[in-house]
C-alpha cells in the first residue's frame, strides 16, 4: 500500500481544459497480455499533453482527442508501458506486459511493511476487490469462502448476523479460540462476540462494510504472521480498505437487489398423520413389552391414556384444522443494498469516501438486518519526507433478530416439533393459545407429561418479542510517517476501536414466557461498550545496495488495550401492551439492573530484518516480545521468533534454456507464534467476587486461578513451491505445512467432586498437530483470437490433525465429541447401532465385543411407569449399552480437504462466472433428525412413517413407545458423511458497450445477474451439511443441531462508474 | 544550506516521534469486580462478607436452590412424571443424563463454598473475634451437613439397604483444592459409604450445634442462617433416617423446649411472600427478586401453574378424601385447583411455590421437628405414645376441618398404626419440601413409578466423573 503511494510519479495532472478545437473520441480496452482481462486503472494519457483517463473496471476508456494524429501512452504499476499511435481509428485497444523489475502485486504484512508477491518466502494468500465486490456478502468472512487454499470458512447458519467460522490450517486451539487475528488498515480489531448476553446475534465483522475492502491477505505460515506473535496462531486476516490516487477523481455507484428462499425445510407430518403417530406411541406405551417374559408378563404402562392426540375443529367448517408450521415460519427474505464511493487525489492528497446502505430480511418472519456505514481515507503529502493520513469508518447496524437453535421458544425448536393438528389462529384473528399462553392444546392432551416442554407460538413469538440488537462502530486510525534520511521512515500509528451494541429484548404478555410470568410485558436491555486503543511506533529502513542487495530493517513498539464495560436495565408491568421500552412512568415492576467490567492489556516489542541478493536469494528473520495482562504474573512475557529463506531457481543460469518456464522459486519458514484469543480477561487469577445472598451482600469464589498460566505457543514449519509456465498461463502455488502446537491452552475440566467454580482450571498442556499440503493453480485455459477467454482458479487443502498430549488422564469431552490423544480433534466417541430388531421392533446396539443388545422400551413391572430394559439378541436381560461399550469412531466433525473450483469465461464485454466450493473426510451429527424422530409428544418428520409396526419388517426406525429414553440416544446411526460440492455462485455480467455508455455520460456500466447456493451434490440427508451449531467450539464442531440453514439467492446488481 | 536545514527539521520532527514511545502501563490489570483471597479474609467486615458468600453458594441453582427437593419429590407418589428434569422423574435417567449431572456438580460445588471457607478461616485466625470466628465455623459445618444429606440420599441406597450401611454412598470430600491440588490423583476419591457419609454428616452437625447462636437479632438471619435449632432439627431428622428413634426425639425436644418456634395459624403463612420469615420456618435458603436461582430452576417455575408449571400434583390431590379431608387447609389455600380432581388428567398444581424465582427454599420447619420429634417417640414407646399423638394433632389439627375429630389414644389401634398416621401426616404437611421419597424408602416401601431396593431408584454417578476417575463405582443397573 504505502509502497505504492511512495512510488507513484504523478501520472496524470488533469485539467479542465479540454482540447477547443476540433475533436474526435476514442475508445478501447487495455487488457493484460498474461491472462487476456481487461486492466482496470490502467492511465491513457495522450502523449505531449495532460490529457488522459483511467480505465474502468473492465479495462475499457474512451479520450477524446484531437482530429487527426496523436499517440496514447498506456501505463500502469507493474506493467510495462506502451504506445500505440491512434492513426484514424476510433478503437485503439492495448495489451500490457507486466513488468518483472516493478512490484505487480504485493501484500501487506503489518507495521508499514509490504512484500511483492514474486518475493514472498512465507505463505500468503490473497483476496482482491473483484472477488469481494462481485458477492452480495454483508460481512467479508463469507466473501472468503472456498476462495483462498488452506482456509476454511463455515458459515454456519442462514440466521442474519451469525458469524462466521473461518479456520486457516485447521483448527489450532481446543480451550481457546481458533478464529483469526483481523487488521484492518494496520490496526488489530476486535473480533469477539461480546454482544450476545441476551442471545442475539453479533458478527463484529459486519461492521465492515466488504464493498470498501481492496484486499485480503491471510498470513498463513509462521514467518509471514510473527510479526504479531502471541496473537497469530490461528493466522492473520489484514485487510486493506481503499485509498484514494492521484488521478481524476472517480465516482462509482453500486447497487443490488435479491431474494432469498430456504433451499430445503423439514417435512413435517400433517394433522391427521401427527394424530395417527402420537396415539401409537401411546398405545406402544400401555401396551408394554410384545416380549412375554419375566416379570412385566402382560403388564403396560396404563398411566399414558389411551388417546393423546385428537383433531379439533376451532373454526367450525366441518374439517379438522391443521397447521403447517413451516409455512408459518419461513418466507422469501430478500437483500438490497446501495453504495457510493468517491475518490481522488493530487500530489498532496489523496482521498476515498463512501457510504452504504444495506437492508437485508432473512428466511425466517421477522428476521431483518439493516446497516448503514460511511468512510473516509485521507492521505497527505505535504513534504515529500513526511505524510499523513487516517482511515475512519462508521457503522450502525440494526438486526431484528429470531430465537434460534439454542431456545426452546426458537424457530427450529417449537417451530418443526409443534402440534400441526391444531389452528395457527382462531377464526377472530387471535393467535391460538392456551390459558398459559403457549400453543393452544386443541383435543390434544397438554404435552407437559409426555414431552419436556410445552410448545410456544412461533409465529407469535417471532411477530410479539424483540430480540434486537443495535450496534454503532467507530474504527478509526491516523498515522505520521517522516524520513529524515532516505530509506528510514519513523511512523507514528493510532487506531480506535469503539463499540457499542445495545441488546433490546421484550416478551410480551400475550405470550407463555417471561413476559406473562412478571406481569405486563418485559424488557431487558444491555448496553455493552467496547473501547480498544492500540498505539503503535515503529522504523522502517529499506535500501538497495549495489543495485543486488536489498536490506529491510524493522523495529518498533505496540500498546493495546480493550476495555469492555456493560449494563443493563429491566422493567416490567407495563401499563399497557402498546409500551415496549424502559421510559418514565409505562411500568410499575422494576427489576434489578447491573453491570459488568473487564479489561485487558498487550505491551510488545518487534523487529524484523530481510535481505535479498538479485531478486536470486532471500532471507528474512522477525521477533516480536508479547506481555499480556492476561496471563500470570510470573509468565506474561513471551517471545516469538520466525524467519524464512527463498530460493528463485529460475534466475539461475542452469534454467536459463527452459523457455516455457516462466518463475520457479522454492521457500521455506520457521517460526514460533502464540495464541491468546478467546480467554477470558482474568484467567489467572483467583477471583473473590460478589456474592449476594437475598438482601445481604457478601464475596463468593467465582474462578480457581492459576498464576503460572501463559500462551500457547504453535511452531509453523511451510515448504512451499511457486511456478509460473507457459507464457505464465499456468501459475502454480504450493505448499506443506506442520504446525505443531505445544502448551495448549486448556480450560482443563476438573473432577466435578473437587467442586471448583465453573468444574475447570485454566492449564498449559496439551499438545496438537495440523499437518497438510494446499495447492492453488491459476491456469488461462482459452484465449482465443475472436476475444473469447476462460480462466479458472482452483485450491485445494489437504489436512490432517491429531492430538498429542493433554493435560487430563481422560479425553476431553464435549457433547458427543472428543479431544482424545492419537485421535483428530472433534473425534465422535458413540454406542455403535445395530439396526431394529425385525422381529420385535426393538433398537438394538453393538456391545464392546460386537455382541446385539436391544433395548425393550416399552418393557414394564409397574402399571404407572414404563421402565424398559436391556435384553440379548436371544432375549435375555442384560447389563445397559455404556461407556464401556462406546467406540471411538474414525473420523470426527473437521472436513480434511476442501476448497474451491473458479471458473470465468468471457467475451465481447459478458462474463460468465462459476464457482464450486467442496469439503469432505468429515462426519456430521445429524441433531437435526434425532430431534426430529423423537418419541416425545411433539411433531416429527415424514420419515418416522417407516417405523417398525408388524413383525418381520425390515427398517431403521424402532417401534415408537412413548417417551423413550434410548432408542434415540446418541449413537452412529445419527452420523453421517459430510461431504459436499456446492454450486456456490454462479454470475452473468455484462459491461455496456462504450459507444452506448457515453451516450449516458458516464464511463462505464456494468449490470450481472448471480445465483449464490445453486445447487449442493451431498449424501446428507439433514437440510445442509455445512450446519454447524456449535460456532464457537473447537471440539464439538460439526453438529447439526438444528441451526437454520444457508438460503438460495437470486440477485441482480448494477455498477456505474462517473 | 537550505537543504541542512530541513534535515536538521526532520530529524527533529523524527526523535520527537521516537520519544513517544514511552512507557505506558497497560499489562497490569485489576479485575474491577473481584477482590484477592487475601483482601477477602483481611478484616472483621470481609471476613463476615466471606461467611454470607457461604450461603450465596448454597443457592445453587441446580441444588439447595430448590432443584435438590425437586428430585426427591418428583420420584415420589405425591406427583406426575414431569419429563423437564432429565430422566429422573420416570427413572429413565441415564449415566450422562444432564440434569443428574448438573445436581451432582451443584452439590459439590456447594461444599468448595464451605471448604474453603473454612480453610481461609483457619489460615487468617484471630482476623475476626474469637465468637464470630466459631460461628462462622458452625455455619460452613451446617452447609456441609445439608449438602451431604441431600447427595447421599440422591446417589446412594437408604441407610437401612444393609444392614450395617456399609453400602456405597458419594465421595466425601473436605478441602477445596486449589490449582496445585485440583489434578492430583489424591482427588481421585472414592465412594465412602453410607455410614461414613452419615458420621460425616452427624460430626459436623454436632460441632454446628455447639458453635452456633441460638439466635440472631433480624429476622433475615433467624431464618436465613443457621442455628442452633436449624442443626437439631436437621440431627434429628438425620437419626429418623439411621433408625435412631430415641435421639431422634431428644433432638427435636431441645428445640420445642427452647420455645423460640410456633406454627402459624395458617399453615399457608410459610409459604407466602410476606412471611417467610415466622420462627416456623427454622431455616430456608433466602432469596430475592434480585438473588435467585432464575427463572429456569426456581421452585415457583416448577410448581407454579402460571409459571413454567413442569411439575403436576394430582397424585397428592386424589389422595382419599377420607384421609386428607376435601376441607384440610392443605388442600384449601395450598392446591389449586382447590377442588378433588375428578380423573387423573385433571392437572393439580402446588400453591407453595408460585412467585416467578423468589421462593424461600424451606430446609427445615418447625412443623417437621414436631413429627420428627412424634415419630421418634411413638418409635421408642413400647405402646401407643400418648405424647406422640399430642404432637402430631398439634400439627393436623391447625389444617384439618372442625368436622374431622382429632386425635385420641383410641384412634389407633396399635403402634404401628400411629406410626402411619404421623407418616401419613408428613405427606400431607412436607408435601413437595423434599421428603416424601425418602420416608417411603426409609421405610422399605415402594413409591408409584419405583420399588424400594430397585436399582434404578437412586440417581446414575455421573459420567463425566465416572470416566476421569478409576476409583469411582457406578451404582448398578446404570
Amino acid at each position: 500500500m504505502k509502497k505504492i503511494l511512495f512510488s507513484v510519479l504523478p501520472l496524470v495532472a488533469f485539467s479542465a481544459t479540454q482540447v477547443a478545437a476540433q475533436t474526435r473520441t476514442v475508445s478501447g480496452r487495455v487488457t493484460d497480455r498474461g491472462t487476456g482481462q481487461g486492466l482496470p486503472g490502467v492511465t491513457v494519457l495522450l502523449k505531449g499533453t495532460t490529457n488522459g483517463v483511467s480505465t474502468n473496471s473492465d479495462g475499457s476508456y474512451t479520450l477524446s482527442v484531437p482530429a487527426s494524429g496523436g499517440t496514447l501512452i498506456f501505463s500502469s504499476i507493474g506493467f510495462i508501458a506502451m504506445e500505440q499511435p491512434i492513426g484514424t481509428t476510433a478503437q485503439v485497444d492495448a495489451s500490457l506486459s507486466t513488468d518483472a523489475k516493478v512490484l505487480s502485486e504485493v501484500v501487506v504484512t503489518g507495521y508499514g511493511g509490504s512484500q511483492e508477491v514474486k518475493d514472498i518466502t512465507g505463505s500468503v494468500a490473497q483476496l482482491k476487490e473483484e472477488k469481494i465486490l462481485l458477492q452480495p456478502v454483508t460481512s467479508v468472512d463469507q466473501a472468503m469462502q472456498g476462495r483462498m487454499a488452506g482456509v476454511n470458512v463455515n458459515t454456519t447458519s442462514g440466521t442474519l448476523g451469525d458469524q462466521a467460522a473461518v479456520r486457516i490450517r485447521g483448527a489450532n486451539s481446543i480451550s481457546g479460540s481458533s478464529q483469526p487475528l483481523y487488521v484492518v488498515d494496520g490496526v488489530p480489531i476486535n473480533t469477539n462476540d461480546q454482544s450476545n448476553v441476551l442471545g442475539s446475534r453479533y458478527n463484529p465483522l459486519t461492521d465492515i462494510n466488504p464493498n470498501d475492502i481492496q484486499s485480503i491477505d491471510v498470513l498463513k505460515d509462521a514467518s509471514a504472521a510473527a510479526i504479531y506473535g502471541s496473537r497469530a496462531a490461528n493466522g492473520v486476516i489484514v485487510i486493506t480498505t481503499k485509498r484514494g490516487l492521484q488521478g481524476k477523481p472517480k465516482l462509482s455507484v453500486n447497487s443490488f437487489f435479491g431474494v432469498q428462499n430456504a433451499v430445503r425445510t423439514p417435512d413435517v407430518l400433517n394433522g391427521a398423520d401427527f394424530t395417527a403417530i402420537s396415539n401409537e406411541k401411546a398405545a406402544n406405551a400401555r401396551a408394554g413389552s410384545s416380549i412375554e417374559t419375566g416379570a412385566g408378563r402382560g403388564i403396560g404402562n396404563t398411566g399414558v391414556p389411551a388417546i393423546i392426540a385428537a383433531p379439533i375443529d376451532v373454526n367450525g367448517d366441518g374439517i379438522p384444522d391443521e397447521t403447517n408450521w413451516i409455512n408459518e415460519i419461513f418466507r422469501q427474505g430478500t437483500q438490497q443494498n446501495y453504495q457510493v464511493a468517491l475518490s481522488g487525489g493530487t500530489e498532496l492528497a489523496s482521498y476515498y469516501a463512501s457510504a452504504d446502505w444495506n437492508d437485508q430480511k432473512g428466511i425466517i418472519t421477522n428476521n431483518r438486518l439493516r446497516r448503514g456505514s460511511g468512510r473516509l481515507n485521507l492521505d497527505l503529502t505535504p513534504k515529500k519526507w513526511l505524510k499523513s493520513g487516517l482511515s475512519l469508518s462508521y457503522s450502525k447496524t440494526y438486526n431484528q433478530g429470531v430465537n434460534g437453535e439454542n431456545a426452546l421458544a426458537g424457530a427450529t425448536v417449537s417451530g418443526y416439533t409443534a402440534p400441526s393438528n391444531i389452528p395457527a389462529y382462531n377464526p377472530d384473528g387471535t393467535y391460538y393459545l392456551n390459558n398459559l399462553g403457549n400453543l393452544g392444546n386443541g383435543n390434544n392432551l397438554i404435552p407437559g407429561s409426555f414431552s419436556p416442554n410445552a410448545y410456544f407460538h412461533i409465529p407469535g413469538n417471532l411477530r410479539e418479542n424483540r430480540n434486537d440488537n443495535t450496534s454503532q462502530r467507530i474504527l478509526g486510525n491516523g498515522y505520521l510517517t517522516v524520513e529524515p534520511v532516505k530509506g528510514l521512515q519513523l511512523t507514528s500509528r493510532y487506531g480506535i476501536d469503539y463499540t457499542n451494541n445495545f441488546e433490546d429484548q421484550y416478551s410480551s404478555p400475550i405470550l407463555g414466557g417471561l413476559g406473562r410470568q412478571v406481569g405486563q410485558g418485559l424488557v431487558q436491555n444491555y448496553t455493552t461498550t467496547l473501547t480498544q486503543f492500540n498505539w503503535q511506533n515503529y522504523a522502517n529502513y529499506d535500501r538497495t545496495f549495489a543495485e543486488k542487495h536489498t536490506v529491510g530493517v524493522s523495529a518498533g513498539v505496540e500498546y493495546q488495550e480493550t476495555k469492555t464495560k456493560r449494563i443493563y436495565s429491566v422493567a416490567n408491568d407495563f401499563a399497557d401492551n402498546k409500551f415496549q421500552s424502559i421510559l418514565d412512568g409505562l411500568y410499575s415492576g422494576i427489576l434489578t439492573g447491573g453491570g459488568q467490567e473487564f479489561a485487558n492489556g498487550f505491551q510488545s516489542y518487534f523487529a524484523r530484518a530481510s535481505y535479498s541478493f538479485d531478486d536470486r536469494y532471500y532471507a528474512s528473520f522477525s521477533v516480536r516480545a508479547d506481555e499480556a495482562s492476561t496471563f500470570g504474573v510470573d509468565n506474561r512475557r513471551g517471545y516469538f521468533p520466525g524467519g524464512s529463506v527463498g530460493w528463485r531457481i529460475s534466475k539461475e543460469s542452469f534454467m536459463q534454456g527452459l523457455s516455457f518456464l516462466n518463475d520457479l522459486k522454492l521457500r521455506a519458514s520457521y517460526g514460533s507464534v502464540g495464541n491468546s484469543n478467546g480467554i477470558g480477561s482474568y484467567a489467572s487469577r483467583t477471583l473473590i467476587g460478589g456474592g449476594q445472598y437475598a438482601e445481604v451482600n457478601g464475596f463468593s469464589i467465582s474462578q480457581v486461578g492459576n498464576p503460572a498460566l501463559q500462551w500457547e505457543k504453535s511452531n509453523k514449519l511451510d515448504i512451499g513451491l511457486d511456478a509460473s509456465f507457459l507464457d505464465s498461463r499456468v501459475n502454480m502455488v504450493f505448499d506443506y505445512f506442520n504446525n505443531d502446537i505445544s502448551g495448549l491452552l486448556l480450560f482443563a475440566p476438573v473432577l466435578r467432586t473437587t467442586g471448583i467454580p465453573g468444574a475447570s482450571v485454566s492449564r498449559n498442556i496439551g499438545g496438537m498437530y495440523n499437518r497438510g499440503v494446499e495447492l492453488t493453480l491459476n491456469t488461462v485455459n482459452v484465449r482465443a483470437d475472436n476475444g473469447f477467454s476462460w480462466t479458472s482458479s482452483i485450491n485445494g487443502t489437504i489436512i490432517k490433525n491429531r492430538v498429542t498430549e493433554l493435560a487430563t488422564p481422560n479425553d476431553i469431552i464435549s457433547g458427543v465429541q472428543r479431544a482424545s490423544v492419537s485421535r483428530s480433534l472433534g473425534v465422535y466417541f458413540l454406542p455403535e447401532w445395530a439396526g431394529v430388531n425385525p422381529e420385535n421392533g426393538n433398537a438394538q446396539f453393538f456391545d464392546k465385543d460386537g455382541n446385539i443388545k436391544q433395548y425393550d422400551a416399552a418393557y414394564t413391572t409397574n402399571a404407572n411407569a414404563t421402565q424398559g430394559r436391556w435384553l440379548t439378541a436371544t432375549g435375555e436381560t442384560t447389563t445397559p449399552i455404556g461407556p464401556a461399550d462406546f467406540k471411538y469412531q474414525d473420523k470426527g466433525g473437521y472436513p480434511t480437504f476442501f476448497g474451491g473450483f473458479d471458473n470465468t469465461f468471457s467475451f465481447k464485454g459478458v462474463e460468465l462466472g462459476v464457482f464450486l466450493q467442496y469439503s469432505g473426510g468429515n462426519q456430521i451429527f445429524n441433531g437435526y433428525r434425532q430431534a426430529l424422530l423423537s418419541t416425545n409428544f411433539q411433531n416429527n418428520i415424514e420419515e418416522i412413517k417407516d417405523r417398525w409396526t408388524t413383525p418381520g419388517q425390515q427398517t431403521d426406525i424402532q417401534k415408537l413407545v412413548l417417551r423413550d429414553p434410548l432408542s434415540n440416544q446418541a449413537s452412529t446411526r445419527w452420523l453421517e458423511r459430510g461431504d459436499f460440492l456446492r454450486i456456490r455462485q454462479v454470475s452473468l455480467g455484462y459491461n455496456l458497450p462504450q459507444s452506448l455508455v457515453q451516450r449516458l455520460g458516464i464511463s462505464n456500466a456494468r449490470v450481472y445477474g448471480l445465483v449464490q447456493n445453486l445447487y449442493n451434490f451431498t449424501s446428507y440427508s439433514g437440510l445442509d451439511p455445512e450446519v454447524n451449531t456449535n460456532r464457537t467450539s473447537n471440539i464439538a464442531y460439526g453438529t447439526d443441531g438444528r441451526s437454520l440453514p444457508p438460503p438460495r439467492s437470486f440477485t441482480f446488481g448494477i455498477n456505474l462508474g462517473i | 544550506m537550505i537543504r541542512n536545514f530541513i534535515s536538521l527539521r526532520q530529524a527533529a520532527v523524527g526523535a520527537a516521534l521516537l520519544t513517544t514511545i514511552t512507557s505506558c502501563d497497560v499489562v497490569d490489570q485489576d479485575p474491577p469486580a473481584a477482590l484477592t483471597t487475601a483482601q477477602a479474609f483481611a478484616n472483621p467486615d470481609r471476613i463476615a462478607k466471606s461467611a454470607v458468600g457461604m450461603y450465596d453458594q448454597l443457592q445453587d441453582a441446580n441444588f439447595m436452590g430448590g432443584r435438590a427437593l425437586i428430585y426427591s419429590d418428583v420420584r415420589s407418589d405425591d406427583t406426575n412424571p414431569a419429563p423437564f428434569f432429565g430422566g429422573i422423574s420416570t427413572f429413565t435417567a441415564i449415566a450422562n443424563d444432564g440434569t443428574v449431572t448438573a445436581a451432582w456438580t451443584g452439590g459439590y460445588r456447594t461444599l468448595y463454598g464451605a471448604n474453603f471457607f473454612l480453610q481461609q478461616i483457619e489460615a487468617n485466625t484471630g482476623k475476626t473475634s474469637p465468637a464470630l470466628e466459631a460461628q462462622y465455623i458452625g455455619e460452613a459445618k451446617f452447609i456441609r451437613a445439608v449438602v451431604y444429606f441431600q447427595l447421599v440420599n440422591l446417589f446412594a441406597q437408604p441407610y437401612n439397604f444393609t444392614a450395617d450401611a456399609s453400602h456405597l454412598g458419594v465421595p466425601l470430600q473436605l478441602v477445596a483444592p486449589d490449582v496445585t491440588t485440583a489434578f492430583d490423583p489424591s482427588q481421585n476419591l472414592p465412594r465412602s459409604t453410607v455410614k461414613q457419609v452419615y458420621d460425616q454428616i452427624e460430626q459436623d452437625l454436632l460441632e454446628a450445634i455447639t458453635a452456633l447462636p441460638e439466635t440472631y437479632t433480624t429476622s433475615f438471619d433467624k431464618t436465613a442462617r443457621a442455628t442452633k435449632d436449624a442443626a437439631r432439627s436437621l440431627l434429628s431428622r438425620v437419626y429418623l433416617y439411621k433408625g435412631q428413634y430415641a435421639d431422634a426425639a431428644r433432638l427435636a425436644g431441645e428445640v420445642i423446649t427452647g420455645g423460640r418456634h410456633a406454627l402459624n395459624p395458617s399453615p399457608a403463612t410459610p409459604f407466602n411472600a410476606t412471611s417467610y420469615q415466622t420462627s416456623e420456618s427454622i431455616f430456608s435458603v433466602a432469596m430475592n427478586t434480585a438473588d435467585n436461582p432464575n427463572t429456569n430452576n426456581a421452585l415457583g417455575q416448577h410448581y407454579g401453574r402460571q409459571r413454567r408449571a413442569d411439575i403436576i400434583v394430582t397424585p397428592y390431590a386424589r389422595i382419599d378424601t377420607n384421609q386428607f379431608r376435601g376441607k384440610d387447609r392443605r388442600r384449601t389455600l395450598l392446591l389449586d385447583p382447590a377442588t378433588f380432581p375428578a380423573t387423573t388428567t385433571t392437572n393439580v398444581f402446588t400453591l407453595k411455590y408460585n412467585n416467578a424465582s423468589f421462593d424461600y427454599v424451606p430446609v427445615v420447619r418447625y412443623s417437621e421437628t414436631l413429627l420428627n420429634r412424634a415419630e421418634g417417640l411413638a418409635q421408642t414407646n413400647a405402646g401407643i405414645s400418648t405424647d406422640a399423638i399430642a404432637l402430631l394433632n398439634q400439627v393436623r389439627n391447625r389444617s384439618k376441618p372442625g368436622y374431622a375429630p382429632a386425635f385420641t389414644a383410641t384412634s389407633f389401634a396399635s403402634k404401628q398404626a400411629l406410626i402411619d398416621a404421623i407418616l401419613f401426616e408428613r405427606r400431607l404437611e412436607l408435601a413437595f419440601e423434599g421428603h416424601r421419597y425418602y420416608d417411603l424408602m426409609r421405610y422399605k416401601r415402594n413409591s408409584s413409578r419405583v420399588n424400594y431396593g430397585a436399582p434404578l431408584a437412586v440417581l446414575p454417578i455421573p459420567l463425566v466423573d465416572l470416566q476421569q476417575n478409576p476409583n469411582l463405582v457406578q451404582n448398578p443397573g446404570y
